[in-house]
């Protein structure tokens, strides 16, 4: 026995199915968070060992972006609180990939934070490409984050490692006296050998002679070796392309033994708190690169400018932020950023994010935002010098940053 | 060459400062501190808060080594003293633990920045020799190094203080049988480690940049040292310290980078030739009853 359907059972028959259909296709899981009101981002970093000075500032750098948004993020129009959720990952990459699932999966987080150093990142990176994540991060300044996870998971706030010293380079092939040999410190590490390789090329370009190259062992501290070795020969200027500690351990050395130089480049790490702290009158004339100085006059989202970021900053934590503090705060504000217009039904899917990220192009915390193909965002150094009297860095280049002039010629190891 | 030599002693001297403390332990208290780079480690940060606070470099030091040997005690009376007599295997756990909470509450007390200590007049001063420059804070460590020697010398050859602790080093029951207050001997051997390793960070700290993790580095170094040396001889420490500062020194010079290389194929060397070390004493931890 047969039954016709009556064309009113049809039609609440396929409503229903459509209407099922409807909610089973519905992204429910974007709104895992958000359906309590919160938007969470998630993280690790090496917060002990030998990384933990900089963990330390990236967690200072988030807390405060936070606690200067109020706890409150606009996600597609509707306004959400802030959770974070920080592990510490010892820099160990298995322990950074673990803890980037436990993030996805058990912590159920929103948004991933970069952590920090090569290895942590490519590891972070794996994980986020296997569950098609976006990953921002500033830690790792290697072309390998570029070639592997470029643009497609990873967006990387810092340049690669072979333009770290460009700008400054092209700037000491001016100098009158000018530099016409030069001497190359690094270290056993693919980065700092890329930043060196780089550095000698572009010296080489400018016609400046590479006449001195020292790749120290990564336990290194005591430069007395180099500097003995500098002695004697005819070294105009000197490049370190590794960490502060070798710097600090060089200019202790080099006055020791009265080296002479027309200039040194102290590298990037060359504002760092530890060279203020230990080298202080020292530090008078090095040259140095870096991304970010507060007095960069950048444009926060949500302060009057960088210098007031800065003196807040240093209000509530008690020492003056540097670029790491600044590539921190930015992480957060580029997510804002992004997900302020973003589809309120589907405020984090990858693909939208990617493609919104890629268009991104605006003046914020860190500086003028934007990103090339591969998701690495195309920035110039700042070139600065140690003045006055105590030595305080001062922008010296590019003229739309600058601070003041350069000094030269000028004794770097007179200080 | 031989300047490169001169110096490398003089580098060396650092390595004997820092490894008779270890050595006195292992010859004495019969136990490998493995958080022995914390009291280096201590050493220069306390010297280095010290100065920064506007007290005398000098006396900074002297400030910073007598609270490390206050440390030093305070760990073995509450820590090694209760796990000591049952097991060298404990210790070793026990002081690896205690070096990692301790860098830690460094980290805490004093922050994870590195520090260096530059005083104006001290850290670049040298001494003109032989038509070379010398700098004058290794060359000051170096107659130290000399002039603890002869202390120890004369402490453990010609005192009573000496002969007991000797004594407690060849057989602990038979010191304690004939009368020796062991406990009390313990104590004054772990005040001077305490010390002069903490005198030895407090002068590297003017020398190169110190960070919190580099106790891991010294600890083995001191340990090398010793081995070198011959375990418990404390002559034997002193110029397996000074090897091993020329060694280190000349391969920075002449092949940077194998450095670590040539040093650990050397010591493999050795302790295939000569396994009780080059200079042999009979406090070793072996032979202890």
């Amino acid at each position: 026995m047969t039954r016709r359907i009556k064309r009113r059972e049809f039609l609440q028959t396929a409503g229903a199915a459509g209407l099922g259909m409807a909610l089973g296709n519905f992204p429910w899981k974007a709104f895992g968070a958000l359906d309590k009101g919160v938007v969470h981002f998630g993280g690790s970093l090496a917060l002990t060992g030998t990384y933990a000075k900089v963990a330390k500032m990236y967690k200072d750098a988030y807390e405060f972006y936070i606690e200067s948004i109020n706890n409150k993020m606009v996600v597609g129009g509707r306004t959400y609180d802030v959770k974070l959720t920080l592990y510490d990952d010892e820099n160990n990459p298995t322990k950074t990939a673990q803890l980037t699932e436990k993030l996805i999966n058990v912590d159920k987080v929103d948004l991933l934070l970069g952590a920090y150093g090569t290895d942590p990142v490519l590891a972070q990176s794996a994980i986020c490409k296997k569950y098609n994540r976006i990953l921002i991060q500033g830690g790792a300044a290697t072309r390998r984050v570029d070639e592997e996870y470029g643009a497609r998971n990873t967006f990387t706030l810092v340049s690669t490692g072979d333009s770290y010293h460009t700008t400054l380079i092209d700037l000491a092939s001016k100098f009158n006296p000018p530099i016409k040999t030069v001497g190359i410190i690094t270290m056993d590490d693919p980065v700092y050998q890329e930043m060196a390789k780089a550095a000698k090329e572009r010296c080489e370009k400018e016609g400046m002679k590479v006449v001195f190259e020292d790749v120290l062992p990564m336990n290194t501290t005591d430069l007395s070796s180099t500097v003995l070795k500098m002695k004697g020969r005819q070294i105009d200027m000197v490049i370190n392309t590794g960490w502060d500690k070798i710097l600090a351990s060089f200019v202790n050395e080099a006055v020791k033994y009265k080296l002479k130089l027309k200039a040194l480049d102290g590298g990037h790490a060359t504002i760092s708190p530890f060279l203020k702290e230990s080298l202080g009158k020292r530090m008078k004339n090095i040259l140095g690169v870096t991304f970010w100085l507060p007095e960069a006059k950048t444009k926060p989202l949500h302060f009057k400018d960088s210098i007031e970021f800065g003196k807040k900053f240093q209000k509530r934590f008690g020492y003056e932020p540097d670029y790491h503090v600044a590539l921190g705060a930015q992480l957060l504000e580029l997510y804002e950023n992004v997900l302020k217009g973003a589809n309120p039904k589907d405020p984090f899917n990858a693909d939208a994010m990617r493609q919104a990220l890629l268009k991104t192009d605006k003046d914020m915390v860190y500086g003028r935002v934007r990103f090339n193909q591969k998701g690495r965002m195309m920035s110039d150094m700042l070139v600065i010098q140690w003045q006055g009297d105590p030595p305080k860095p001062v922008i010296i280049y590019p003229p739309k940053n600058a601070m003041g002039k350069l000094i030269y010629p000028s004794d770097p190891l007179a200080g | 060459m031989i300047y490169f030599i001169l110096l490398g002693i003089m580098k060396g001297a650092i390595f004997a400062l820092a490894g008779w403390g270890f050595s006195i332990i292992l010859g004495i208290l019969g136990i490998v501190n493995f958080s022995h780079g914390i009291f280096f480690i201590l050493g220069g940060y306390l010297t280095f808060t010290f100065a920064k606070a506007g007290i005398n470099p000098w006396l900074s030091i002297l400030a910073a080594s007598s609270l490390v040997s206050v440390y030093a005690l305070a760990i073995q009376q509450f820590f090694i003293n209760r796990v000591m007599a049952r097991s060298h295997m404990m210790v070793l756990v026990l002081t690896l633990g205690l070096a990692i909470v301790a860098r830690e509450a460094m980290g805490l007390a004093f922050g994870y920045n590195e520090r260096l200590l530059v005083i104006e007049g001290v850290n670049e001063r040298t001494v003109a020799l032989f038509g070379n420059e010398f700098p004058v804070l290794e060359a000051g460590a170096f107659v130290l190094s000399a002039a603890v020697f002869g202390f120890f010398f004369y402490l453990f050859r010609y005192t009573a203080l000496g002969l007991r602790l000797r004594a407690i080093g060849e057989n602990t029951e038979i010191a304690r049988i004939l009368g020796i207050n062991v406990r009390w001997n313990y104590v004054f051997a772990m005040l001077l480690c305490g010390f002069w390793t903490g005198l030895a960070g407090g002068l590297t700290i003017f020398v190169i940049p110190m960070d919190l993790h580099q106790d891991i580095y010294w600890t083995v170094m001191c340990f090398l040292v010793v081995i070198v040396g011959g375990t418990g001889n404390l002559a034997g420490t002193f110029i397996s310290a000074i090897l091993i500062g020329v060694l280190l020194f000349l391969s920075s010079i002449y092949a940077r980078g194998y450095s670590d290389s040539i040093l650990y194929v050397l010591l493999f060397l050795l302790m295939l030739v000569k396994p009780t070390g080059l200079f042999p004493s009979k406090m070793i931890v072996e032979e202890r009853k």
